[in-house]
């Protein structure tokens, strides 16, 4: 058994009860296999960073569960035939549940102290 | 002495260890972009003074964020 996090993101244009009947779905294959979902954080609708099949926005939902190690490939094959799914990401969970806050604000104290100078006009990014 | 003007150079220190950095999450969008420049490039190393170790954590933290989309590529997808 691992910690895993999954991260997917759904068509913004579905209806609420469309994308709630795709979230029951992923959490019914976790549980049904054996998994023990720890937290569904429903994150709503988000503008993408960039476009993906000409859209930009949709809706994230992101899993924390505990489940064995054949259950990532059975959730991203779901996802990978789900064409309401615009977007995935599975990672081994590395979060400490009880540092979670802790952590946040080391890197956000650290980043406070770096000064990165303006990028050059010169500098072709 | 030629070297001696190479080695008095200062190190920067690591933030990050300093601050006792032990895990970067990818979904910490809004943190994760104040190491990267407006065209959505990650800061050097050299530029920032991060440790091998947290520069690591950092760019995959980074990347990550960017297969789902929380994170820009680069700047210019939008016109």
């Amino acid at each position: 058994m691992r910690l895993y996090e999954t991260t997917f993101i759904t068509d913004a244009q579905f209806s609420e009860s469309e994308i709630e009947t795709e979230i029951k779905k992923v959490e019914e294959l976790i549980t049904s296999n054996g998994g023990e979902i720890i937290e569904t954080q429903r994150w709503g609708i988000r503008r993408l960073a960039y476009e993906i099949k000409h859209k930009r926005q949709g809706f994230y939902t992101h899993f924390l569960y505990r489940a064995s190690t054949g259950m990532p490939p059975l959730i991203e094959n779901a996802f990978k035939v789900n064409e309401r799914v615009v977007r995935f990401l599975t990672v081994v969970s590395e979060i400490d549940l009880e540092a979670r806050r802790e952590q946040a604000e080391a890197l956000a104290a650290a980043a406070a102290q770096i000064i990165i100078p303006p990028a050059q006009p010169t500098d072709r990014g | 002495m030629m070297a001696e003007g190479f080695d008095r150079r200062r190190r920067k220190p690591c933030r990050l260890c300093e601050n006792k950095v032990t895990t970067i999450d990818y979904k910490d969008d809004k943190l994760l972009r104040r190491f990267m420049l407006e065209r959505g490039k990650i800061v050097p190393r050299r530029v920032t003074g991060n440790c091998a170790k947290h520069q690591r954590m950092l760019t995959t933290a980074i990347k990550r964020a960017r297969h789902i989309a929380l994170l820009p590529y680069t700047a210019d997808t939008y016109r």
